[in-house]
């Protein structure tokens, strides 16, 4: 039964391709039959036009009845009966050419007789006409309103139109006025009037504002923009300038049929403070006459702008445009929204949309950051593609909004690109060469693939990150209870290095009885606060609690620090930069990758020497955790350091130890472990809290014990032997 | 002669290894954690910090790993991050925050450090019973643990005798890491609840110190020797005493050992392996201290001394800096310390028990 009716089906698809054909072809042929008729006719050929008219009629006749005539058949069809009747008559059939003219007219009452001029012709088709229809009066007001006889469009500036006996509709209509429906009933011969007058249900408005090119919104919806000046038209010049304007000064926005009532009305300009108010229109319904509004002068509004950029030297790019290098100052700014790009080539880029408003100096601290590309995500067997499809997007949403990467999406055509990076089938060499192939056609320093699992009802998204000039991969993996969750576990691959913050540099605690967070860890600045000490104010908010203080130095970056330090008040500036963003040991959901991609643009970007010592001890111990310690000595070989410090000479010299001892030098090593040993104040991660000394001691006391001195060469023997 | 590690050390961390972390070569967390333990117990402060950081990642924000981490800032000799550690395992945890705010009175350099002179409240003793004292340790709610010449006495919050348990010849008493009293007399040992007879091979011991392991060292003043007891009293090994008049011996939480010698006015700090750490020549007003009678270690290696010399209880930084003593209100012949905020001092003239608080 099933294989039959498939059958059919078949067949009638292939039946179907070639009637279409026949359709279009028969179309085709009575358009030719159409045009033989005609220069039949203007060859006074009468009886032939007849004949090439007859089966054109018999078709689109036929076509008719089967309810399959388009409108350009009718036009077709009310032509060729006219050319019939007309041929017809000529030939004295005038009872054939009464029947073709009959149809002709029921088929259209108001059709234009116009294939032919003579009058006897004419007067024979205006009778039949007459005794067929009646005659409808239009009057409308206003005289461009669109008439529509029974749904039929009839255009505008209608006096009288010829319709059948029966009962009709006509409706007129005009933007800004509400449209009107009349029934009527008509008889042969009868002459009907139709007298309309529309009732205007809405106003046009005129705007008229400077500067040219402010953009008009009503209540939230753009509606126009100041192109035209009021000086192109005489009566929007008089009333600018009977309003003390200067027409060719001032700009017309049209803001076409607005309902009655309250409207807001909002007037944007890049570089001009927004105007916003509320416009009641009234309707005038005895003239409908436009609604004018006096001019509108918008203020101008610019700020200073000043850029800067870590690493500094960074082109500025505003709204597409080069702007200059960092540090960049551009005064008379324009307020409002700017997309800003901060890039340097080899270090990364900044981008933001930034929303200018009114200060005195607006400030854009661009820090460049590397790029990761996100590959798109797979998943296994229990996920539907429905939830694969909605982490991606989760995804790819949340890429442009990560805090320590730039994130941008892979647009290739290969939905199984995310395969590459998961299945094991697939070679180490491979994905490395998609990896560098797609991190240089995207300009990425990163490439992050995700892939969803569910096993036991729980969903898992592990991300892999992959480094084109590293081998491996990061992997970090989160539960998540809905896909739509997927950014979750960006957060994992988009946090800091470590957490320098105040928070963290300057641990408190609530101690009863004290009057005040108490700081637990003091500062390696010899004026600032030491362990023990009271913390009183933050950024001149007064703190007494840890809670109270964590608010505080929560909301500012650099803030004043105002503690008591045995009995005697003091105050320190914080300043971020005297930390470091170091981490020698990561856990295993680090992310090694993740550090070196990180402290290769912080070196890159470090401009002074504090923080390319910061970066680059980064760096070398990024690479060490990767087991690359050529590229963590070639890291530290240029430094610096200082001699004292939490970051200093032997922080430096205990990591080119360790790269020492790796690389099967230990000998060359075993000086700077020495000292490092015994320098308490040394740490690796500049607030102290990551000590050298003990690690220093801990490599050393695994040293091979020291070779042996090389023996000098031997004394000869004096001959001791008496003289004789 | 039986020394050093094998004997008075527990076991040697076996997770050397240089110091890339890669991933391949790293021990999992919770393996070095117990590593890191292994280590400092065995006299390796600096590798058990090492193995500290690579279990931090992960197990950074534990109890256990605080805990750990405390103990081997104690044996680095960094107080104010031994004091770090306590705040951060503070919340829920009363007990951490007094630590904290106890090292950071004590060593930090804020204002808040309080006199030990400042006296507290003081409770009368019949001196008649109060002559055959040794020594006095706090107990948990106000309540006092002395030490007579027969045993040890339990007073209750109001000073009243609420039990007594014999021990013939009491020498010394101290507390133990949980806050229970242990208790030296002629050849036994009460620890708690337990009774510990000492191995006839200890002839004149007059002190012993819990260790944070569990087990036990007592200072035979014979030779004199340090002899290192399991928990249940059997022998661990031993080791010559290089001082004069070696008087007490005190084990802090990282596993150091302080000895005092009473001749010479120091204090000798060796680590877990028996390896002198440090020295410390204690001197009060600009003269040596001359006769050392006993002292207790806090948490983060400060010491409070009773001095029969200059009869105070006096303060000392885990360097041996002066921080602070008793004054003359109270002459101290015994002192007891929990190592946060109760002291009691014992004054057999004045016929009192004295309490410091702060």
């Amino acid at each position: 039964m099933r294989r039959s009716l498939l059958a059919f089906l078949l067949l009638l698809g292939l039946a179907a391709i070639p009637r279409a054909q026949v359709v279009m072809e028969e179309i085709g042929a009575l358009q030719e039959s159409f045009s033989a008729a005609q220069q039949a006719y203007q060859s006074v050929q009468f009886p032939k036009a007849v004949a090439s008219l007859n089966s054109l009629i018999d078709t689109l006749t036929r076509w008719e009845q089967a309810g399959r005539l388009q409108p350009s058949d009718e036009a077709l069809l009310e032509r060729a009966l006219e050319l019939r009747g007309i041929c017809a008559f000529n030939l004295g059939k005038t009872e054939l050419a009464r029947q073709d003219w009959t149809r002709l007219i029921q088929l259209r009452p108001d059709y234009p007789f116009s294939m032919t001029k003579t009058p006897k012709i004419v007067r024979q088709f205006e009778e039949i006409r007459s005794s067929l229809t009646g005659v409808l009066n239009l009057s409308v007001q206003p005289a461009d309103s669109q008439i529509y006889l029974d749904g039929r469009p009839l255009g505008t500036a209608v006096a009288s139109i010829p319709v059948l006996k029966g009962m009709h509709v006509v409706k007129v209509s005009r933007p800004g006025y509400a449209a009107q429906e009349r029934e009527m009933t008509v008889d042969v011969g009868s002459l009907v009037a139709v007298d309309v007058s529309l009732v205007p249900d809405a106003r046009t408005i005129y705007f008229f504002v400077q500067p040219e090119d402010t953009q008009l919104l009503v209540d939230g919806k753009p509606v126009g923009r100041a192109e035209r000046p009021a000086s192109s038209r005489d009566d929007w010049a008089k009333f600018v300038r009977e309003s003390g304007s200067d027409p060719a000064q001032v700009y017309v926005i049209p803001a076409l049929y607005l309902p009655p009532g309250d409207h807001r009305v909002t007037l944007v300009c890049p570089c001009f403070r927004q105007r916003e108010f509320v416009l009641t229109v009234v309707l005038d319904k005895a003239n409908n006459s436009a609604g004018l509004v006096k001019p509108i002068v918008l203020d101008r509004r610019t700020v200073n702008l000043e850029v800067i950029s870590h690493p500094s030297g960074s082109e500025v790019a505003i709204d597409g445009q080069v702007a200059g290098i960092t540090p960049l100052r551009l005064s008379d700014f324009c307020i409002g929204p700017h997309q800003i790009l901060v890039q340097k080539a080899n270090v990364g880029l900044y981008r933001a949309s930034i929303n200018v408003n009114e200060v005195s100096l607006f400030k854009v601290d661009a820090t460049l950051r590397p790029t990761l590309l996100w590959a798109g995500v797979t998943r296994d067997q229990d996920i539907t593609a429905y939830q694969q499809q909605t982490a991606d997007d989760a995804m790819v949403a949340a890429m442009p909004d990560m805090d320590h990467f730039n994130g941008t999406v892979a647009d290739e055509r290969n939905p199984s690109l995310p395969d590459t990076f998961f299945t094991p089938g697939v070679g180490v060499q491979d994905q490395a060469a998609t990896v560098r192939a797609l991190c240089e056609k995207y300009r990425c320093q990163g490439l992050l693939a995700g892939k969803l699992t569910a096993e036991s009802g729980t969903m898992t998204l592990a991300l892999r990150l992959f480094v084109p000039e590293l081998p491996g991969y990061d992997e970090v993996q989160g539960a998540i209870n809905d896909p739509s969750e997927a950014s979750k576990v960006l957060n994992l691959v988009d946090r800091p290095l470590t957490d320098s913050t105040l928070d963290r540099v300057l641990p408190l605690a609530d101690f009863p009885g004290v009057k005040g967070p108490v700081l637990v860890r003091g500062v390696s600045d010899p004026s600032g606060p030491s362990a023990g000490d009271i913390l009183l104010a933050v950024g001149g908010v007064p703190v007494t609690t840890v809670a109270s203080a964590r608010t505080a130095l929560a909301s500012c970056d650099t803030p004043a620090l105002k503690f008591s330090h045995r009995g005697e008040e003091k105050v320190w500036y914080f300043k971020g930069a005297d930390t470091a963003e170091l981490v020698p040991y990561g856990g295993d959901r680090y992310g090694y990758r993740r550090q070196w991609l990180k402290a290769r643009q912080d070196v890159l970007g470090s401009e002074t020497p504090r923080e390319q010592l910061a970066a680059r001890l980064s760096l070398a111990c990024a690479d060490l955790n990767l087991g690359r310690p050529v590229d963590a000595l070639a890291a530290l070989e240029p430094l610096q350091p200082p001699a004292t410090g939490p970051l200093n000479k032997n922080s430096v010299g205990y990591l080119r130890a360790v790269t020492l001892v790796q690389l099967g030098r230990p000998e060359e090593a075993r000086n700077d472990l020495k000292a490092a040993a015994q320098d308490e104040s040394a740490s690796l991660d500049g607030l102290g809290a990551v000590l050298v000394a003990p690690l220093a001691a801990d490599l050393l006391r695994q040293l091979p014990p020291p070779p042996p001195p090389v023996p000098g060469p031997a004394m000869p023997e004096k001959n001791l032997a008496p003289k004789h | 002669m039986l020394l050093l590690a094998s004997a008075l050390a527990g076991p040697v961390s076996r997770a050397a290894s240089t110091y890339p972390p890669q991933p391949e070569g790293r021990l999992p967390p919770r393996e070095c954690l117990e590593a890191s333990r292994l280590a400092l117990y065995s006299g390796r402060p600096d590798q058990a910090y090492r193995l500290l950081l690579l279990a931090q990642p992960d197990l950074g924000g534990e109890a256990r790993w605080l805990d750990l981490a405390s103990r081997v800032f104690l044996a680095l000799d960094r107080p104010g991050r031994v004091a770090e550690t306590y705040v951060h395992m503070a919340p829920g945890n009363p007990p951490a925050l007094a630590a904290a705010k106890a090292i950071l009175d004590r060593t930090g350099e804020g204002p808040s450090r309080p006199a030990l002179t400042d006296q507290g409240r003081w409770r009368g003793l019949d001196k008649k019973s109060m002559k055959p004292f040794v020594a006095v340790a706090p107990g948990a709610g106000g309540a006092a643990e002395v030490l007579t010449e027969d045993g040890v006495e339990r007073l209750d919050s109001e000073g009243q005798v609420s039990g007594f348990r014999a021990l013939k010849g009491g020498r010394d008493l101290t507390l133990d890491f949980s806050g229970k009293p242990l208790a030296l007399g002629e050849d036994t040992i009460i620890w708690g609840a337990s009774v510990i007879k000492l191995p006839p091979e200890i002839a004149k011991p007059v002190s012993a110190a819990p260790a944070p392991d569990g087990s036990f060292f007592v200072l035979d003043r014979a030779e004199p020797r340090l002899f290192r007891l399991t928990g249940k009293g059997a022998p661990m090994g031993n080791v010559a005493v290089a001082l004069n008049e070696p008087v007490r011996v005190r084990v802090d939480r990282a596993g150091q050992i302080y000895l005092a010698d009473e001749d010479g006015g120091q204090i000798r700090v060796y680590g877990a392996d028996m390896a002198i750490v440090r020295t410390l020549h204690l001197s009060f007003e600009g003269k040596p201290l001359r006769k050392i009678k006993d002292f207790q270690v806090d948490m983060a290696g400060n010491l409070l001394v009773v001095d029969l010399s200059t009869r105070r209880a006096l303060l000392y930084s885990s360097s041996g800096h002066f921080l602070t003593a008793t004054g003359t209100g109270a002459r101290v012949d015994a002192a007891g310390w929990d190592g946060l905020s109760t002291l009691l001092l014992l004054d057999h003239r004045a016929g009192a028990l004295w309490r410091y608080g702060s």
